[in-house]
């Protein structure tokens, strides 16, 4: 198995990038505490993803952990199961329980039905994610929230460049959370932005990541080291500045992945919804217990990375250096795995 | 030397500013670029943008060494790791964390990130750390741990402290980020209490842009720590790890540099009637980064604190108040907590002056700085009413 075949995207940039993007922060002797890389990146994230205001945060986990807390008032927070274990635990590092509400078999999304179902008079706010990178949902569950007078902050990391109906992510809800793991369409090895919707949530955002005088916008209650330094900065920058390249090899991806799983039997790619979902996840979606376990021994088996998302997903290979070979020898294994042949 | 002769040659009343560009006090060291490029296009080029990675577990090994210690976990930052250790501590339960009310303004939070309440405890004079007379006063029964701060100049009362928290069962967990590179009683920081956590900020003593790590003799919360940390992601980022490593090369003679700074200030401030020099404590005998320097305020200097850093700010010298005001008696304390008298914290947060050090700090700059507050001594009583009718 070839070392290009992995999980997670981990799109490089260029060594002439690199060289310049250090040279410059070394000249301008400027390492950290919100420095000119850092304030770019948030004028161009809000930019490029339709927000009036973004803030850089350290990494996913914290921008949850203080986006939660800038956001959502004491109390139940309704989630869709599936979320990762380091969002949930940020949650609770916010000090807000969480309820589970189901997601739609189809769309693996949150709906105004499976909401109701969860809702409570105890839950203060809706924390969602865009499914690789689907938008499914997103403007009812938007609408449902405004009716219901509760926040919604949706984890957008996989649907960057996406909207639905024509409202671009950092349209959305109270705030959205991209996240610049490695892994993601926007490299910054760590890293994250809050999209925000308002000045107000802006102003707590940029307050609560920092215990400086000077950088309090807001009065909080409490406040944490959450900011991002210059180093990631740049990588984000620079990983923006080849963001139609990133799309593109994304989109490509997708392709060879959905040519080759074409007469696949007992399960499909996952297809996200949006107007131009290029997440880069490639998700396979099987019909049974049994089918899953089939594809995941057979990829265990033959030593490809997987993940198993879900009761009956299958996250797929997606590193960005992939070729069509690479895929074809994944989807394979795949039909050769007992009960799809 | 400034050339400033009169109080109309302050940058504050129309003169030139004494420096063409800001002086800070962090420490602000840059290791050598083209080494740090070099290992980031090794690391980017097999794929490694964030932990688990090379660059992590050889930063780890590096710093084990430092330390002297067995166990060492990177992550995001030295306040995540305080609040992991906490919440650690904590295990879900309510209670309180005794913490030194003389120190920096993050303390009260990270406690409250961990769902837990701080006691503020007061601090003795000569190393200003915790009080241990004082903390077993304010241990409780809901007391569920200490954390000290080991102080730039002199650490804390280790020993006394690390007793204190065995009789009441309760672990100590020591904030180091300061004391990187100190020694106390002669062993090297990294290895006491229950843990002890450090900083890889740029403006402390190993840049690598963003970042900390804790240190441990024990296996076993080094294992939860790293199992915790990986679940949560909050690993440390290879550009961090690099330059963290590139850095830990250059220690020594930042080290070095940063001593002979701070006897240049001792050397020329001692002689101005009014100020002192804050001195590193048993310096015979024990060893510190000497990152920083304070200068303390005496009744028969002319001006207060407040007005001379404003001044020396126009000057861009730019000196900060020292832990200033009292953490109890400031906006980080919890809403609505009443805390009683803390007497010594309260007057130490009214008399040190943050003097600009690190990698910006020449020796001339030191001299020009001294020589300013010289001047301020001199033309003192027409210097404090020009100031005092001027607001």
């Amino acid at each position: 198995m070839t070392g290009r075949i992995g999980l997670g995207q981990r799109h490089a940039i260029s060594a002439n990038a690199l060289d310049n993007g250090v040279r410059g922060i070394f000249e301008r002797h400027y390492f950290a505490n919100n420095g000119p890389l850092v304030q770019e990146l948030d004028a161009q994230m809000a930019r490029i993803c339709g927000a009036p205001f973004g803030c850089a945060i350290a990494n996913e986990f914290l921008a949850v952990a203080l986006a939660a807390r800038v956001i959502f008032e004491p109390g139940v927070i309704l989630i869709p199961a599936h979320l990762p274990e380091h969002t949930v635990e940020a949650l609770r590092w916010a000090g807000v329980d969480v309820a589970f509400a189901d997601v739609e078999v189809d769309t693996l999304a949150l709906s105004p039905t499976s909401l109701e179902a969860a809702f409570s008079p105890a839950v203060t706010g809706i924390f969602s994610t865009y499914t690789f990178g689907s938008m499914a949902g997103a403007l009812e569950v938007e609408r449902f929230a405004r009716e219901h007078r509760v926040p919604f902050v949706v984890d957008a990391s996989d649907a960057v460049a996406n909207s639905v109906a024509g409202r671009e992510i950092g349209t959305i809800g109270d705030a959205s959370i991209v996240s610049m793991h490695q892994d993601r369409i926007v490299n910054a090895g760590e890293g994250a932005v809050v999209l925000c919707a308002t000045e107000h949530t802006w102003n707590g955002m940029r307050t609560i990541r920092n215990f400086h005088a000077g950088q309090t916008f807001q009065s909080l209650p409490v406040r944490m080291n959450g900011k991002m330094a210059e180093g990631p900065a740049m990588l984000a920058l620079a990983s923006l500045a080849q963001l139609d390249t990133t799309l593109a090899v994304n989109a490509r991806l997708s392709s060879w992945y959905r040519a080759a799983l074409r007469e696949m039997k007992g399960a499909r790619m996952f297809e996200p919804a949006g107007d131009a979902p290029h997440s880069g996840r490639i998700a396979l979606i099987c019909e049974s217990d049994q089918v899953r376990e089939n594809v995941a021994n057979a990829l265990s088996e033959k030593g490809v990375p997987h993940a198993l998302v879900m009761r009956h997903a299958v996250e797929l290979p997606n590193r960005s250096a992939m070729t069509e070979a690479d895929v074809r020898t994944v989807c394979d294994i795949l039909r050769r795995a007992g009960g799809i042949a | 030397m400034t050339g400033k002769q009169r109080v109309e040659d302050f940058a504050l009343f129309g003169g030139p500013k004494a420096f063409a560009s800001i002086k800070p006090v962090g420490q602000l060291a840059e290791p050598p670029v083209d080494p740090y490029i070099k290992e980031l296009a090794v690391a980017f080029a097999a794929d490694d943008y964030s932990a688990p990675s090379n660059a992590v577990d050889r930063l780890e090994d590096a710093l084990c060494a430092l330390h002297g210690v067995e166990h060492v976990i990177t992550l995001t930052n030295a306040c995540v790791g305080l609040v992991m250790l906490l919440r650690r501590i904590g295990a879900g339960r309510n209670g309180n964390i005794v913490i030194p009310a003389f120190s920096y303004s993050g303390i009260p939070h990270v406690v409250q990130w961990a769902g837990l309440t701080p006691r503020f405890c007061d601090v003795e004079e000569r190393r200003h750390g915790l009080d241990p007379a004082c903390v077993a006063r304010a241990i409780d029964e809901n007391t569920l741990g200490i954390l000290a701060v080991a102080n730039v100049h002199g650490t804390c009362e280790i020993d006394e402290l690390s007793r204190a928290a065995d009789e009441a069962h309760i672990p100590l967990v020591l904030d180091s980020v300061s004391a990187l590179g100190a020694t106390y009683r002669g062993r090297k920081l990294g290895s006491f209490g229950f843990a002890e956590v450090f900083s890889l900020h740029s403006t402390k003593l190993i840049n690598g842009f963003e970042g900390g790590y804790v240190t441990t003799t024990d296996a076993t919360l080094a294992r939860e720590l790293r199992a915790y940390r990986d679940r949560t992601m909050n690993g440390l980022n290879t550009m961090s790890a690099l330059l963290s490593l590139v850095s830990l090369g250059e220690l020594e003679d930042i080290i070095e540099r940063n001593r002979v700074r701070h006897d240049s200030y001792v050397d020329l401030c001692d002689r101005i009637e009014g100020i002192d020099v804050l001195r590193y404590i048993d310096r015979e005998t024990e060893r510190y980064s000497y990152q920083m320097t304070f200068c303390e305020f005496h009744g028969s200097w002319p001006l207060t604190r407040e007005q001379t850093i404003a001044l020396l700010r126009a000057e861009n010298a730019f000196a900060m108040p020292y832990y200033s005001p009292a953490l109890h008696r400031s906006s980080h304390c919890p809403v609505g907590m009443a805390v009683a008298e803390l007497p010594v914290a309260e007057q130490l947060a009214k008399r040190f002056m943050y003097l600009p050090g690190g990698e910006h700090t020449s020796s001339q700059d030191v001299a020009t700085i001294a020589g300013l507050l010289r001047l301020v001594r001199e033309c003192g009583a027409e210097l404090a009413s020009r100031m005092e009718s001027s607001t």
